[in-house]
């Protein structure tokens, strides 16, 4: 892992890069552990997890111009480097088991397996409201779809909680 | 906003505890699953340490039992190598070591051989131009081992430490052209590390309990080290001892 403190930036000078170095790695340092847990949600594992956050902020590193919202954009980005990863996993899955991890808790561990059942977009919005808090509109704009794209998802996936929990 | 008529408090609790807490995974795997382990580096790796010691231990016993006698007649239905015949690894190697394969490791389950670093031209014609040699890496390893979700899966991670740049800009500049890249290279560093998992393996063959990996491997410039492991190194030589043991091997053939 790249250290942190081994990136210098020179006071007054300017850095061509396309998002200054310094803004880089405070945005690292700030939401790095967040957006592992958002992506261990999405990812179902945390070894991809961190790769999926590497990669985005890779991502933002390569910008030409740095996004207005970087926590916006970032957010964005894990969400759909996440989503190829499990488009990519399921013909992984055809020729392995998917991994059994459990907690301490029974009702956890039943509450994950369900919701790892789930497809990845209501996976995705059930992570993004109630673990992220976002609103639904906000989730729209990081899934890149509507509103009532957003609500049908989570309608169907609480419908698939409660059905499978009851 | 959508009537949630699910309890609440038990979904945040799911998502906070899978997302924030350490988990226990169930049966056998618990004390190896790598996966939603946030423990400090330090206490992780006394752990990995502390479980491969046990599996070292019931290996060698299993091995010391069951396997192969210290006799220069190879066993039935071995391979030209096998663990009588490498008596650094002879009370490790379980799965026999594919024909034509170099051992690497052969701890446990931890069994890697390698076969040849073969010249191969596999696609960046544009590295080619710029003077990047190719080399193609085949690493074999017991079926399974990179299955999602395998205790192990994470040790087929392959890093490859390339020492190749002149700045830490083109490290990074060739970086982007890499397969892929989780580590950016850091202001006046001249080397970058370029992780290859096994899942993004140019190709992989399976052939009973072994299946072979395929890596591409570009280098401009010796030495650089090889290393395979994920969280920890499994094995770790530099390149040109590596292309003389190939070379000494009968299927070891030098990159051109």
């Amino acid at each position: 892992m790249a250290k942190e403190d081994t990136v210098q930036v020179v006071p007054g000078r300017e850095v061509p890069d396309p998002i200054r170095s310094a803004d880089l790695v405070s945005l690292y340092r700030r939401q790095r552990t967040a957006m592992i847990h958002l992506a261990r949600l999405l990812t179902r594992s945390e070894t991809i997890a961190e790769e999926v956050v590497q990669d985005a902020f890779l991502h933002m590193h390569k910008r030409r111009e740095p996004p207005e919202n970087p926590e916006g954009y970032l957010r964005t980005t894990v969400v759909n480097l996440s989503r190829n990863h499990t488009r990519r996993l399921r013909v992984e899955r055809r020729h392995s088991s998917p991994s059994r991890v459990t907690f301490n808790d029974p009702e956890i561990d039943e509450t994950w397996a369900i919701l790892c059942r789930l497809p990845f977009r209501q996976r995705a919005v059930i992570a993004l409201r109630f673990y992220e808090d976002l609103s639904e509109a906000e989730i729209a704009r990081v899934l890149g779809c509507r509103p009532g794209t957003v609500k049908s998802s989570l309608h169907r996936g609480l419908a698939r909680l409660r059905e499978e929990m009851s | 906003m959508t009537k949630l008529d699910v309890n609440e408090q038990l979904l945040r609790r799911t998502l906070k505890t899978v997302a924030e807490r350490t988990p226990i995974a169930s049966g056998d795997e618990s004390l190896f699953i790598r996966s939603f382990v946030p423990l400090p580096h330090r206490s992780r790796r006394l752990l990995a340490g502390a479980v491969a010691s046990v599996i070292l231990v019931g290996v060698a016993g299993v091995a010391i039992a069951y396997g192969p006698r210290s006799s220069n007649v190879p066993a039935p239905g071995r391979s030209n190598e096998n663990a009588a015949s490498r008596p650094a690894v002879r009370t490790s190697w379980v799965v026999p070591i594919p024909e034509g394969y170099t051992a690497l490791r052969g701890d446990a389950e931890l069994q890697l051989g390698v076969q040849s670093l073969s010249s191969a031209s596999y696609r960046r014609p544009g590295l080619r131009r710029a003077g990047w040699r190719s080399g193609v890496l085949e690493i074999w390893a017991p079926t399974g081992l990179a299955r999602s979700g395998h205790p192990y899966s994470a040790a087929l991670t392959i890093t490859l430490r390339i020492d190749q740049f002149g700045s830490s800009e083109e490290a990074s500049r060739y970086q982007t052209k890499a397969y892929r890249s989780y580590e950016r290279a850091t202001a006046g560093a001249s080397s970058v590390r370029l992780k290859l998992p096994g899942a993004e393996a140019l190709r992989s063959t399976q052939r009973g309990a072994v299946t072979t990996y395929q890596f591409a491997v570009w280098f401009r410039r010796g030495p650089y080290d090889v290393e395979i492991g994920g969280g920890q190194t499994l094995f770790s030589e530099s390149f040109e001892r590596l292309i003389e043991r190939l070379a000494q091997s009968q299927y070891g053939r030098l990159p051109h």
